[in-house]
């Protein structure tokens, strides 16, 4: 089925004829003359050969070479062996020597050989590919331009490789690159005699004396002192402010001694002066012997330290994980340049520091599993030890090598050729140092989590056990290739993956039954294509009423196709565990946030957790979560939102509110001094409560607050302030907040309005001749409890009404009297007519009376 | 199922107008007998009283005040000469030589125009001293509605029911019922009513 596999597989059928990118290096090849195996070795060819049985990854002709390999006595027997091989002092010189051994020596890595000139045969294909990311990724441009500049170079001669610096390892994604360099290119500005900033009165860290050798991806590294033990060797990394860290472990690990580990001495916030502004600062003990890469790269280090590195390397590594497990932690950041030398011995090994990231953020793509690697930087998730120990693998693979086996791949071309075989063929080279690691490696390198090396395989081979072979279950492929994106899939997983990058073309496959089609015929999955048919179907009655039907379909597709794919909606992909560290890389990039609280709202991840094979209980907990920020997003007020959504993921992220952005807050506690402090700086005439302070408020405050924040969105401005006061009042009485006077001034110059709520005019111009004085006392409960009095807003309200009634009766009698005592009124006519009769009478009576008296 | 057409009002109106023709032929009675049991005497409240009834001719109001006043005074003027008739000889012809008397006659007529001008004279006066009293209780029920406006501002002014409801206590009621009569403006407070003419 040459003809109708995938590209990828072509290659690798075509034989070895073509290798572009074979070194000049002798292959270290299992041969009992050159390269004695251990017996890790030769359990790793047994168990390559019964893997190569079962699941035909390996050609035959791989398989004949494992078989060719001879049981070695020792592990050091192999590396002085494959030192003697190696140790020449002129690589240049040795080459065409080299190059002659080259087809015998190859025989042991033929698996390695077909996955790379496969690669590399389908680079014509890949271009065109990267065309199209470029179009869908603009912020893979770099990457990929990196990758197009690499592409000649494995085509020319391997000296000229061999010439080039060996740091061409892709360690750096181009969003990495972006906030780094910035970064860094300010930092730079620090003049040498900058005094030096100090944390908790005892670490001193100097601006002016960077340490790039020491620097991680999203952090810079400087020299620091403690002031107490002047004698440690230290050094400060400054985080990169907004970007998300590893909160929860850093308050694991700070001050206890994690083997294999760099020991955190202290952090907090300092100000640093070339930001001006408040960053994170995480002070390390020192690494004295420099990266452990730089070693393994040196040509003129011989062969034999390099592998002893190597082997200190594993052990250290499996070490530090375990570790790392025991207080459920995960390091997420293995990689070969985030691995240092303690001592100037190169007698001890740790990692290096993962804290300033989100979890998987710096890793290059080859360090990542395939299921992480598929996600966005962000969104790589915290994952467990299994991702440690596959990083590990990775890591050591290609500290193995002299060549990096995945050089100039773009992340699309990488997890493609992952896919399509395993990562173990893709990430070894066949220019080992020793085969002495394969074992591991390949055990570590699994893509199965349920079936890669655990501590106890490791443990064993440690001790020199034969590790017993794992089964691989057989991946199902179509016998028909689909082609899309110019890839022959034979497997849904590569082919939802490319789909999940070309979104628009992959609805239209959907939605023509290709998809489905592919299925019943290719796979002969009538099952799923029942499936897809009833979404399709289902997605076609929801098209008119919902917007986003079709979008939804796609990533219920594809989660059909590959459950265990990152989430994916749109354009983003994100891992159960890694919305949150996603989301707050995004917002820091100002990228597209709303595709996040969209996935969220169209309830993504529970289409995810009802698709995918996953715990019960974990599944329950983990689907709580999200009904639960999907909550947050479907209300619109302060405190919730996706500002809300960015603290309850994120623990320990600092508030973005520009009020206080500067200020780096990443403690609850901290809010009202810093508010209190910002007021000097800030617009007082806005409140000092927006949507970002509000969501922080609640999403770090214990115990709801939920009263508090239905008034803060009101729709009426005045009780909008007054439900920011009893927020803050709140906030104040939980953390027993000393005298705030810059907030209590702030807020009492907004009270105008809620002053006003009194009616009666006394009561305010009262109040308001209060505030001065409270203003002075810096108590936001009392400034609460002059403007919120239960009594005297009753009795104001009282008075109100009676004064109501009374105005109306005043007027109701003004009218009657105007309209009785007018101009021709008939009252007053009839009245006066009255006067003048009764007058008359009177008048008539009295005088008769007169006449009869006197008659 | 129609009503059948009743004929209970018509008992009803032929009782007043019996009553009333009854009445008058009561009057009729009375007067004839007093006409021919005083004839003196009729004769000169008739002569004498003339200008009453002009002015109960003339008067078309309901309660007939220019009647009431006119007469008062006729009345007064005439109970002299009825005095002298009645003292002295009580007879037809006194009666026509009280009559025939200028003076007598003067004095009559003139107490009828003392009260015709009595009744022009009072009303003018009466209107006035209302005005004045009306003018003075709106002056101070303005004065409280102004006392009320600056405790209480504007809002107390009550709205036309489509203007009103936005406002809110600090429970979020609405303050001001919708009920309330139409608005008046502020400015009205401080016009004072026209003087009566």
């Amino acid at each position: 089925m040459a003809d109708t596999s995938t590209e990828l597989e072509l290659g690798a059928e075509d034989g070895a004829e073509d290798r572009p990118d074979i070194g000049p290096e002798s292959t270290p090849e299992p041969d009992s003359e050159q390269s004695p195996a251990t017996p890790g070795d030769t359990e790793a060819a047994v168990d390559l050969e019964a893997d190569t049985e079962d699941d035909a990854l390996l050609t035959p002709e791989e398989s004949e070479n494992l078989e060719s390999a001879e049981t070695p006595d020792s592990p050091e027997e192999a590396d002085v062996a494959v030192d003697d091989g190696d140790a020449s002092d002129d690589e240049t010189e040795n080459a065409p020597a080299e190059d002659d051994i080259e087809e015998p020596a190859d025989e042991a890595a033929l698996a390695e050989d077909d996955v790379e000139k496969s690669a590399d045969e389908a680079a014509p294909v890949e271009d065109e590919l990267e065309e199209t990311a470029e179009e869908a990724e603009p912020a893979e441009d770099e990457l990929e331009e990196t990758a197009e500049e690499a592409e000649p170079a494995e085509d020319a001669e391997v000296i000229e490789a061999e010439e080039e610096p060996e740091d061409d390892i892709e360690l750096e994604d181009a969003a990495e690159v972006t906030e780094a360099q910035k970064w860094e290119d300010e930092a730079e500005a620090a003049p040498d005699t900058t005094p030096p900033a100090t944390l908790e009165n005892r670490y001193d860290i100097y601006p002016g004396r960077p340490l790039p050798d020491l620097d991680s991806p999203s952090a810079r590294a400087f020299e620091a002192e403690d002031r107490m033990q002047p004698q440690l060797k230290l050094f400060a990394l400054i985080c990169i402010p907004g970007l998300p860290i590893r909160w929860d472990e850093l308050l694991d690990i700070e001050g206890i001694d994690l083997p294999g580990n760099l020991a955190l001495a202290a952090y907090g916030n300092i100000d640093w002066q070339i930001q001006n502004q408040k960053c994170l600062a995480l002070i390390y003990e020192r690494p004295l012997g420099g990266h452990v890469d730089i070693l393994l790269k040196d040509p003129h280090e011989p062969e034999y330290k390099k592998i002893d590195a190597l082997r200190l390397v594993a052990e250290t590594g499996i070490r530090a994980l375990k570790s790392l497990q025991e207080r459920e932690l995960t390091h997420r950041s293995i990689r070969p340049d985030n691995i240092f030398f303690l001592d100037d011995d190169h007698e001890e090994v740790v990692f290096g520091e993962f804290i300033s990231s989100p979890p998987g953020f710096d890793q290059p793509v080859a360090f990542e599993t395939i299921e992480r690697g598929m996600a966005d930087e962000g969104g790589r998730g915290i994952g467990s030890i299994a991702e440690d120990i596959y990083a590990l693998g990775a890591t050591l693979a290609f500290f193995l090598q002299r060549q990096n086996p995945v050089r100039g791949k773009s992340k699309e071309q990488l997890l493609l050729a992952k896919m399509s075989t395993n990562s173990y063929q893709i990430l070894v080279g066949k220019t080992i140092l020793t085969a002495t690691m394969l074992e591991p490696i390949r055990g570590m390198l699994n893509d199965d989590q349920g079936e890669r090396w655990g501590f106890d395989e490791l443990d064993m081979w440690l001790s020199g056990r034969r590790v017993a072979p794992t089964q691989t279950a057989p991946v199902q492929k179509s016998q028909r290739p689909f082609r899309f994106g110019d890839f022959d899939h034979t497997q849904p997983r590569t082919l939802a993956y490319s789909m999940s990058d070309r979104r628009e073309s992959a609805l239209k496959l959907i939605k023509d039954g290709s998809i489905e089609q592919w299925y019943s015929r290719g796979l002969e999955n009538s099952e799923m294509a029942t499936a897809v048919a009833a979404a399709v179907e289902t997605a076609d009655a929801l098209a008119e009423t919902d917007p986003n039907a079709d979008e939804l379909l796609l990533s219920r597709i594809l989660i059909l196709m590959d459950p265990k794919a990152p989430i994916t909606f749109k354009n983003i992909k994100y891992m159960t565990d890694g919305f949150g560290y996603a989301l707050g890389v995004e917002v820091l990039r100002e990228g597209n946030i709303k595709t996040y609280a969209e996935s969220i709202v169209n309830q993504v991840p529970g289409i995810w957790y009802e698709i995918s094979d996953g715990a019960a209980a974990s599944q329950f907990s983990e689907l709580e979560f999200y009904t639960r920020l999907r909550g947050y997003l479907q209300k619109a007020g302060p405190g919730y939102g996706i500002e809300r959504c960015l603290y309850e993921t994120i623990p320990g992220h600092a508030c973005r509110s520009p009020l206080i952005a500067m200020q780096n807050v990443s403690v609850i506690e901290e809010i009202l001094p810093t508010l209190d402090a910002a007021e000097k700086m800030a617009d007082t005439k806005k409140s000092p409560v927006d949507r970002h302070l509000a969501a922080f408020i609640a999403a770090r405050t214990e115990g709801s607050i939920e009263s508090q924040l239905g008034q803060l969105g009101d729709l009426d401005e005045t009780f909008q302030i007054l439900g920011m006061l009893r927020l803050l009042v709140e906030l104040q009485d939980r953390m027993n907040t000393g005298t705030l006077l810059g907030l209590t001034k702030w807020v009492g110059g907004l009270m105008g309005p809620v002053i006003k709520l009194y009616h009666s005019r006394s009561t305010r111009r009262d109040i308001e001749a209060d505030v001065p004085r409270i203003v002075r006392s810096g108590d936001l409960s009392e400034l609460l409890g002059l403007l919120d009095d239960p009594v005297t807003r009753k009795k104001d309200e009282l008075e109100y009404l009676a004064a109501l009634e009374e105005f109306e009766e005043a007027e109701e009698e003004v009218l009657g009297i105007e309209e009785n005592t007018g101009p021709g009124s008939e009252a007053a006519l009839r009245t006066s007519n009255q006067v003048a009769a009764v007058t008359s009478i009177l008048i008539m009576i009295f005088i008769i009376s007169l006449i009869i008296m006197a008659g | 199922m129609a009503k059948k057409p009743t004929n209970e009002k018509a008992p009803r109106q032929v009782a007043p107008s019996k009553a009333r023709s009854m009445q008058s032929l009561l009057w009729v009675f009375m007067l004839a007998i007093v006409i021919i049991a005083f004839p003196e005497s009729v004769i000169l409240l008739f002569l004498g009283l003339l200008p009453t009834l002009v002015a109960l001719i003339i008067d078309k109001s309901p309660r007939k005040y220019s009647t009431f006043c006119v007469g008062s005074m006729n009345i007064t003027g005439v109970f002299p000469a009825l005095l002298e008739l009645w003292a002295g000889n009580n007879n037809i012809a006194h009666a026509f030589e009280i009559i025939t008397n200028v003076f007598d006659l003067i004095v009559m007529y003139a107490a009828a125009t003392f009260g015709w001008l009595l009744y022009m004279a009072i009303p003018p006066v009466v209107n006035g001293l209302l005005a004045v009293v009306a003018q003075h209780r709106i002056a101070q029920l303005r004065a409280r509605q102004r006392e009320l406006i600056k405790e209480w501002g504007d809002e107390i002014i009550p709205r036309p029911a489509d203007q009103s409801g936005g406002e809110k206590n600090g429970a979020g009621q609405a303050l001001n019922p919708s009920s309330a009569p139409p608005a008046s403006n502020i400015e009205e407070l401080d016009e004072i009513p026209p003087a009566p003419s």
